[in-house]
């Protein structure tokens, strides 16, 4: 396995991670070692949803560096990208970027379907409130780089 | 205009074998990842023009003895 397939799984490992913990965070239902895990959101203070944002945020990219970092400290020259590795990476970020586009989409159906056909107060992921539009669009980004990350392994095993 | 569909085909493993030349030795030779020239030789992936020229080159070859076009039937 080359070095970018390593940091690859370690990417996928971390956002698998985030998307837990953003989900932790922001939902209620069933509790998994103290946190609330489910399908209701729950509203939060701006100040507590910044914190959240912020710090999923910086302890990513974090993350991130260490786990390139260390993969350099182990091997520099196996990290250098030659041309099939951009190609890959290329032919992936088409990826990301139409998975992107799929997940805002459902995201606008959602919250047009949510308004639609509104029949109760506490309707379960409504995406409308500031913690939703928090959830909605986190969800969307981690979802686009782990769609990303699994079309790069698989695209190093096929090409 | 008919669209011509076929694959690049190449004969690299032969000549490398012929030479008693490892991939990771090809590699550094022509500035790729080892598993680069692993997927070129297995015919998953394609290289570059500038690729192709440089391992062509590397092996003292014309070109077209490395590699070659086929049609698909």
């Amino acid at each position: 396995m080359s070095a970018h397939e390593k940091r690859v799984w370690c990417e996928l490992a971390l956002w698998g991670f985030v998307l837990f913990f953003i989900w932790m965070r922001l939902t209620d239902g069933v509790t998994v070692l103290g946190q609330s895990f489910g399908l209701s959101i729950i509203d939060q203070d701006p100040v507590k949803l910044l914190w959240t944002w912020g710090s999923v945020g910086a302890i990513a990219a974090i993350a991130q560096l260490i786990i390139r970092s260390l993969l350099f400290l182990r091997n520099p020259s196996e990290v250098e990208s030659d041309e099939r590795d951009v190609f890959i990476e290329r032919r992936s970020d088409q990826v990301g970027y139409w998975a992107g586009l799929a997940g805002s989409n459902v995201l606008i159906l959602h919250v047009l379907l949510t308004e639609l056909f509104r029949f109760r107060e506490d309707m379960p992921l409504d995406f409308v409130s500031p913690a939703g539009i928090l959830l909605g669009l986190s969800t969307i980004l981690i979802v686009q780089e782990i769609a990303r990350g699994v079309s790069i392994l698989f695209l190093y095993r096929r090409s | 205009m008919s669209k011509a569909t076929g694959r690049v085909r190449n004969r690299i493993r032969d000549l490398r074998l012929e030479r008693g030349v490892s991939q990771q030795e090809l590699a550094d030779e022509v500035g790729a990842s080892r598993q680069t020239i692993n997927a070129v030789e297995q015919e998953k992936y394609s290289p570059s023009l500038e690729l192709a020229f440089r391992i062509a080159r590397f092996f003292k070859r014309d070109f077209e003895d490395v590699f070659r076009f086929t049609k698909d039937q």
